[in-house]
């Protein structure tokens, strides 16, 4: 993945296949992989950090055969995926001092990140737990599904953070941080009144 | 009819400067970002006045234009390129693009204030949050190593403050510790063996759960197991008594109140020995109240508390408190009293038994 996809939810790369892989290796690999999941979460130890880890590893794999198995699906969340990585392009692009077409690039990708990554993040993901196919391959019930709301938010907007570290600035002007000082900075701050 | 465009009124441009200082220098956030807003009255498109009472908030306190904070930040403000920057700001018709030398400064005066969430936002918008919660945390893991806990305490405090909930609804926020939360979910299930309960935790894992339930921060959570376990101890006392000012008034009543289940324990025997009724002997003890032990530790009654509420109020009011304590029924009343290990140095180390 290159580093301007990170972030960009690449469902073949949860199920490790290709892009453009057949609805049957899709199944295929969903099972198999969906089977190691679940005899590893019967041998961990579960603490509140593994269980997360382990539902949001479910809610992907279920999310990744739930729209990779479809060729409607498959095609409109690849587009959708695809649009996002160019519009990001441009935006980056673009000068620095061509402040209104920045703004208006801004406003239009953050409109559609948003909604890519709550609709392929949270929302198909838990429509997934619904499917009978899915359900009965990794036992997703109600109980999965009131933890993994949490759990997804938290994860997409650690997504959103990842794709913005990387984003021209838009609400501050670009800092120029000298990391030296910074951590100058850091020991005064912690030793005043301590 | 021809719509009438109001004239464009005069701002005190001076005001204006003088308002974003003090906004810098007591790391405000909220009214920083205000100033900026399309309907602030710093833009000649508002018809408000920074000078009315209404805006009062942003004209310096007696004396704050004096202190070294505002007349640092002011000088920022007034910086030639910032300066320009504001202006142009102000008058463009678009969501505005803060100056990053003012927020970054603005950041540290909040956490010079103890204003944590706010330097978490400034920091969050510069896209340096975690970098500079990480440098904090790294620099309190320093100082435990050389034994200066004091600062070590300090800056853990300081990258807890930093921490953000991306899980948070409908935006990611702030993280703000939920001691009243995780106070009453650390005391849900009723202790069925007396060693269920958190307050007879081995010492190892009985400290480490009392780090993290007052700095209450899962971001950090793989920092605060670095802490060498020999450290711990001190590093836990340290806390307490920077997060907690009152904790020796509530460790004096904590004391009364063991004194107050000994002296139970005590007459209880006696009246196996005696085989007169309970009943009795507690209401000759407490007047019928074994409640009053919860209010010795809370130090006031909560007039037909349940334990419950008293878990709440004591776990923000003295977060280290409850994992002191435990559940216990007494006859129809069911109490909250102080549990200790006898094996443990904890209790001694933070001044809960003599």
């Amino acid at each position: 993945m290159t580093q301007s996809e990170d972030g960009y939810i690449n469902f073949y790369d949860t199920l490790g296949l290709e892009p453009g892989a057949n609805p049957g290796e899709v199944r295929k690999t969903y099972k198999k992989k969906m089977k190691k999941l679940v005899m590893d979460i019967a041998e961990a130890e579960i603490t509140e950090s593994v269980r997360n880890q382990f539902l949001l590893s479910m809610t992907q794999l279920n999310a990744a055969v739930f729209i990779l198995r479809d060729k409607g699906l498959t095609e409109a969340y690849w587009n959708e995926r695809e649009e996002l990585i160019n519009l990001e392009k441009e935006w980056s692009s673009v000068p620095e001092e061509d402040i209104d077409q920045r703004d208006r690039l801004r406003q239009r990708f953050d409109m559609v990140v948003r909604h890519f990554l709550s609709h392929y993040v949270e929302e198909i993901t838990l429509v997934a737990g619904l499917d009978k196919e899915v359900a009965e391959t990794s036992n997703w019930n109600q109980a999965h599904a009131r933890h993994a709301t949490r759990i997804l938010r938290h994860y997409r907007h650690n997504l959103y953070h990842d794709i913005l570290e990387r984003l021209p600035f838009y609400e501050v002007t670009t800092p120029n941080i000298d990391w030296d000082e910074r951590s100058t900075t850091t020991s005064q701050l912690i030793a005043e009144g301590a | 009819m021809a719509k009438r465009t109001p004239p464009e009124k005069a701002v005190d441009m001076d005001l204006v400067a003088r308002g974003i200082a003090k906004t810098v220098a007591e790391g405000d956030i909220v009214n920083f970002r205000s100033i900026f807003l399309s309907y602030s009255p710093a833009r000649t498109s508002s018809s408000e006045s920074l000078a009315t009472s209404k805006y009062k908030h942003f004209a310096a306190k007696d004396g704050q234009d004096q202190s070294e904070l505002f007349k640092k930040a002011l000088e920022l403000v007034q910086d030639e390129a910032i300066w320009k920057h504001i202006i142009e700001e102000l008058s463009a018709n678009r969501p505005p693009q803060l100056p990053w030398e003012l927020l970054m400064e603005l950041a540290d005066n909040a956490i010079r204030l103890g204003k944590f969430s706010s330097a978490g936002q400034a920091y969050e918008q510069l896209r340096m949050r975690r970098k500079m919660q990480e440098m904090f945390l790294q620099q309190g893991l320093t100082h435990v190593s050389e034994n200066n806990f004091s600062k070590a305490v300090k800056a853990f405090r300081i990258g807890a403050g930093l921490g953000y909930d991306y899980a948070a609804f409908p935006e990611p926020l702030p993280n703000m510790p939920k001691h009243a939360t995780r106070g009453l979910v650390l005391h849900g299930n009723y202790p069925a063996q007396p060693e269920d309960s958190v307050a007879l935790l081995s010492e190892e894992p009985h400290c480490l759960a009392a780090i993290q339930f007052i700095l209450d921060c899962d971001e950090i959570a793989d920092s605060i197991e670095s802490i060498p376990l020999e450290y711990r101890n001190e590093f836990l006392k340290e806390l307490v008594k920077q997060s907690d000012p009152e904790w020796d008034q509530f460790a004096e009543r904590y004391q009364s109140a063991c004194t107050m289940v000994e002296d139970f324990a005590k007459r209880m025997r006696d009246q196996h020995e005696t085989s007169a009724g309970l009943a009795n002997e507690i209401e000759e003890q407490q007047g019928h109240k074994p409640e009053a032990i919860m209010s010795t530790l809370l130090g006031r009654t909560i007039p037909e508390g349940e334990w419950w509420q008293y878990i709440k109020e004591l776990s923000y009011t003295h977060p280290a408190g409850i994992l002191f304590i435990a559940r216990q029924w007494i006859g129809d009343h069911e109490i909250l009293m102080p549990r200790l290990r006898g094996d443990s140095s904890l209790p001694k180390l933070l001044g809960l038994t003599p």
